[in-house]
């Protein structure tokens, strides 16, 4: 028919009919209308996708957390013992988590105390225990080695940190931390933890145990897309690169809400309120620990912003990377408790952030050297510890 | 949404008054951000009126000796407003006042006072168009300065390839500003920190000649992104604007720079400065064997002008030197040239590759190094060359120039292969397919970029157990 009507068409010299372009489309054929933006899209998917391939290559990490045992009624983790994994996140590198008998990453056995050797119990979080950092590098390792060195006698650290446990998880630790008969008990602090580890109904109830809350559901599928986009590895490599520039990190650092008022004073309600909190439990802490003969000290390390801050020579208006440090100094005063702020030794340093991971935000292991270093110098400077005399036997190590 | 908003209301109705009217609204609407004062907009106002009462005198009286007062007159004018130095002794407006764009409204109201005197009632705009002209939102803080004549020129209606075109020069542009330059401008800053905290000598010549040679690409990839932009803006609310760039790092040499960087400036000031005075010393020295020197020295004013025009500072006056110098060495360098070898002979030694290789790299040292007065004020000047030393100096610059001669051969033959990539006869770099993935790729990134810095500083990573 097609033929048919084709040739009566010639025959009778019909030009073929013109399907007129409407002049909005400019000149673009009718099949670009859908050719382009299918086009646009394939590009979206396929960039998308080699990011994250991409990232993931040149950025391997590998999750870590089967050795941790998190006692969620008391608040805090411990490791499995004598358990061993590796792990690392994108920005670090392959870190060897071992721990001992207790479950604490620590080299030297966790039995009676040997004799000849003094010993430190080591409270906290992720910080304390040295999460993304290689042991030797830690700086519970660091000050094992420095004080031995320096008091020419054994010293140990019993690394009770575990990443996960919270402020009311250490507290509910001190009994452990102190059957250990350490002569010091260290407690590492980050002001993440002050603002993320202090929990009001756990405070509160600090006594008993922490009734179990119920998991958190990502049900919404805009919740769902943001969890995926937070665990992209593209994401976090481009976070990596864009807020390793110093500026703009401090200044997008400072608009991210109440929780880095702890850099600006007075404080804000909510911090306020935390360190009232902190008080409480740090008091509570501290009259077990004289009970028990066993000095107590408070280690303070700065989060990257403030460490940033630490040495900028022009403050933003409102902004006092000192003002917690100060605080936390009266409050561990007025408990008889030493503080040790490490954030003076790092504001010595010429780029101080860059000791800290960009986007992980814990310490790396240079940063360990220079709170180990801190540590070290402050409990051979101070009389109540057993470490007071250390000062003259030797060199650092 | 503002512009999407006068993109909209320019599209409703062709009808001239219309589009003036909508342009002026958008235009007025854009200088409300500027300042919520009104009393900071009077100076702006007066410099403006003036120049229409300029345009209507000139247009009216033929006279050589009224042209140069007015000109004279609104040079003071834009001068004093801008504070330049050398008028301190005036006295200056003490109260905060609205200049922004002013230093292109000069070039347009000169250009409409000029061209008044020979065009007469022809060269006289209504008070509508004058005032679009003069303060086009597209183009009032950095240019294009664009002809009154090619700024009135009826363009084609926007159909889907031309918003498509103008969507892909907007992308663009976005990427070259928020992404680019922003890394640029971050290096440039970290570099010249480091050149002033670090000790030893080779990380001071490493840093100093970054901070020389990356801020030349920061300015370009702003500049030339804003434009960009811009340009991509105005042609969606029915206006065309010049392009004031040209792959300029591919020059080989300064006088072509100038012909492919800001090329409305450069060309505004051929036209209304290098020319008439040319002229003007070729009619008074009446000797052809000294024209080549006449135009250095033409050249050398007009230079001098154009490095002046970008600040009120004595810094500017450094750097309108460099580059009345640059200019000026070329073109006796060529003049020189031409009568040593003789045109032909001159002409195969600019075509052979390793010279023009090394002429490029030579003009982008030459604007590097005059860049310096842009980003440093006397003091940071100082500390710098005090940081390097005279052998430091010497030694970065020869580094500058054979990184550059290398860097930018190869950006010229990665440029040159991707024009010869073909499909079906057709250059792919050029096919519409080709051109949205690149600007999807690019706008992507930008979104990115924009998400990124615009979130919250990452904090400790931590998870709830």
């Amino acid at each position: 028919m097609r033929d048919e009507a084709g040739g009566l068409r010639d025959r009778l010299q019909i030009p073929p009919p013109v399907r007129r372009q409407p002049a909005w489309l400019g000149g673009l054929p009718r099949r670009d209308l859908y050719v382009l933006p299918l086009l646009a899209l394939a590009t979206l998917v396929l960039l998308a996708g080699i990011s994250e391939i991409g990232a993931r290559i040149y950025a391997p990490a590998q999750e870590h957390m089967s050795c941790l045992v998190t006692d969620r009624t008391l608040g805090f983790s411990h490791g499995r013992p004598h358990c061993v994994e590796t792990g690392k996140i994108p920005e670090g590198p392959e870190v060897v988590y071992s721990y001992n008998a207790c479950g604490y990453r620590s080299t030297a056995p966790c039995g009676p105390k040997p004799p000849n050797t003094w010993r430190i119990a080591l409270l906290g979080a992720s910080f304390g225990e040295g999460y993304v950092v290689p042991y030797e590098q830690t700086f519970g390792a660091r000050i094992e080695r420095l004080l031995s060195n320096r008091c020419g006698r054994k010293v140990e650290v019993q690394n009770l940190a575990a990443y996960g446990t919270n402020l009311v998880g250490v507290y509910h630790e001190m009994g452990e931390a102190l059957a250990l008969k350490p002569d010091l008990v260290l407690i590492a602090i980050m002001p993440f933890d002050l603002e993320e580890g202090l929990p009001p109904d756990q405070v509160k109830m600090r006594l008993h145990p922490i009734p179990p809350r119920a998991e958190e559901m990502h049900r919404s599928p805009i919740l769902a897309f943001a969890k995926m986009a937070k665990a992209s590895r593209a994401l976090t490599i481009a976070r990596h690169f864009i807020f390793s520039d110093r500026d703009l990190y401090i200044k997008s650092y400072l608009m991210s809400g109440e929780n880095t008022d702890f850099l600006r004073f007075p404080f804000s309600k909510p911090w306020q309120r935390r360190l009232s909190d902190f008080d409480l439990l740090l008091g509570e802490m501290a009259t077990k620990s004289r009970a028990a003969g066993v000095p107590m000290a408070l280690l303070l390390a700065p989060q990257r912003a403030q460490a940033a801050l630490l040495t900028s020579k022009e403050l933003p208006p409102g902004v006092d990377p000192r003002a917690l440090s100060r605080r936390l100094r009266q409050i561990a005063d007025s408990h008889g408790v030493q503080m040790i702020d490490s954030g003076q030794s790092f504001a010595r340093l010429a780029h101080p952030e860059t000791l800290i991971y960009t986007v992980d935000g814990h310490p790396g292991g240079k940063a360990g050297r220079v709170i180990a270093d801190a540590v070290v110098d402050a409990l051979v400077g101070h009389s109540r510890t057993p470490f007071a005399g250390c000062r003259l036997a030797g060199p650092a190590g | 949404m503002a512009i999407a908003a006068a993109c909209g209301a320019c599209g409703l109705s062709r009808h001239r008054l219309w589009r003036d009217s909508v342009l002026l609204a958008a235009n007025l609407a854009y200088l409300a951000t500027v300042s919520s004062e009104p009393a900071a907009f009077m100076p702006f106002a007066t410099f403006l009126a003036t120049g229409y009462g300029a345009i209507q005198l000139s247009s009216r009286r033929a006279s050589g000796t009224l042209l140069a007062f007015l000109l004279i007159g609104l040079t003071i004018g834009f001068c004093w407003l801008k504070k330049y130095w050398f008028l301190a002794g005036l006295g200056f407006i003490p109260s905060p006042y609205v200049t922004i764009g002013l230093s292109y409204i000069f070039f347009r109201v000169m250009h409409l006072v000029i061209d008044a005197q020979s065009r007469g009632k022809a060269g006289r705009p209504g008070i509508l168009s004058y005032l679009n002209y003069t303060l086009n939102f597209t183009a009032l803080v950095a240019g294009p300065i664009q002809r009154y004549e090619d700024f009135t020129k009826v363009v084609p209606p926007l159909d889907l390839c031309i918003a498509g075109r103008a969507a892909e020069r907007i992308v663009i542009g976005l990427f070259k500003v928020l992404v680019v330059a922003a890394i640029a401008s971050s290096l440039h800053h970290q570099a010249t920190a480091d050149l002033l905290a670090r000790h030893g000598w080779p990380e001071r010549l490493r840093f100093g000649t970054a901070a020389v040679a990356i801020y030349p690409i920061y300015l370009y990839f702003n500049f030339s992104g804003y434009m960009d932009i811009v340009i991509g803006v105005a042609r969606l609310i029915g206006l065309e604007l010049p392009e004031n760039f040209n792959r300029p790092f591919s020059s080989v040499n300064f006088i072509e720079f100038w012909g492919r960087y800001h090329m409305t400036l450069s060309n505004w000031l051929r036209d209304y400065v290098y020319t008439p005075l040319l002229r003007l010393l070729m009619t008074r020295i009446a000797k052809p064997a000294l024209d080549p020197f006449l135009a250095t020295l033409a050249f050398f004013v007009t230079f001098f002008l154009i490095g002046i025009w970008h600040g009120p500072t004595t810094m500017f006056v450094a750097y309108g030197i460099f580059l009345a110098v640059g200019i000026s060495l070329n073109k006796l360098y060529q003049t020189a040239l031409l009568k040593l070898w003789g045109r032909k002979e001159y002409r195969a030694l600019a075509g052979r590759p390793a010279y023009r290789a090394g002429c490029r790299g030579l003009t982008f040292t030459w604007y590097a190094i005059s860049m310096v007065c842009f980003w440093a004020n006397a003091r940071q000047a100082t500390l710098i060359v005090d940081a390097l030393g005279p052998v430091g100096i010497a030694a970065g610059i020869l580094l500058l120039l054979a990184v550059s001669t290398i860097v930018l051969s190869l950006a010229e033959s990665l440029h040159a292969a991707a024009g010869r990539l073909r499909w079906n006869g057709t250059p792919i770099m050029v096919s519409r397919y080709t051109r949205t993935v690149w600007a999807v790729m690019l706008g992507f990134l930008c979104v990115s970029v924009v998400m990124l810095t615009h979130s919250p500083a990452p904090d400790i990573v931590y998870k709830t157990f």
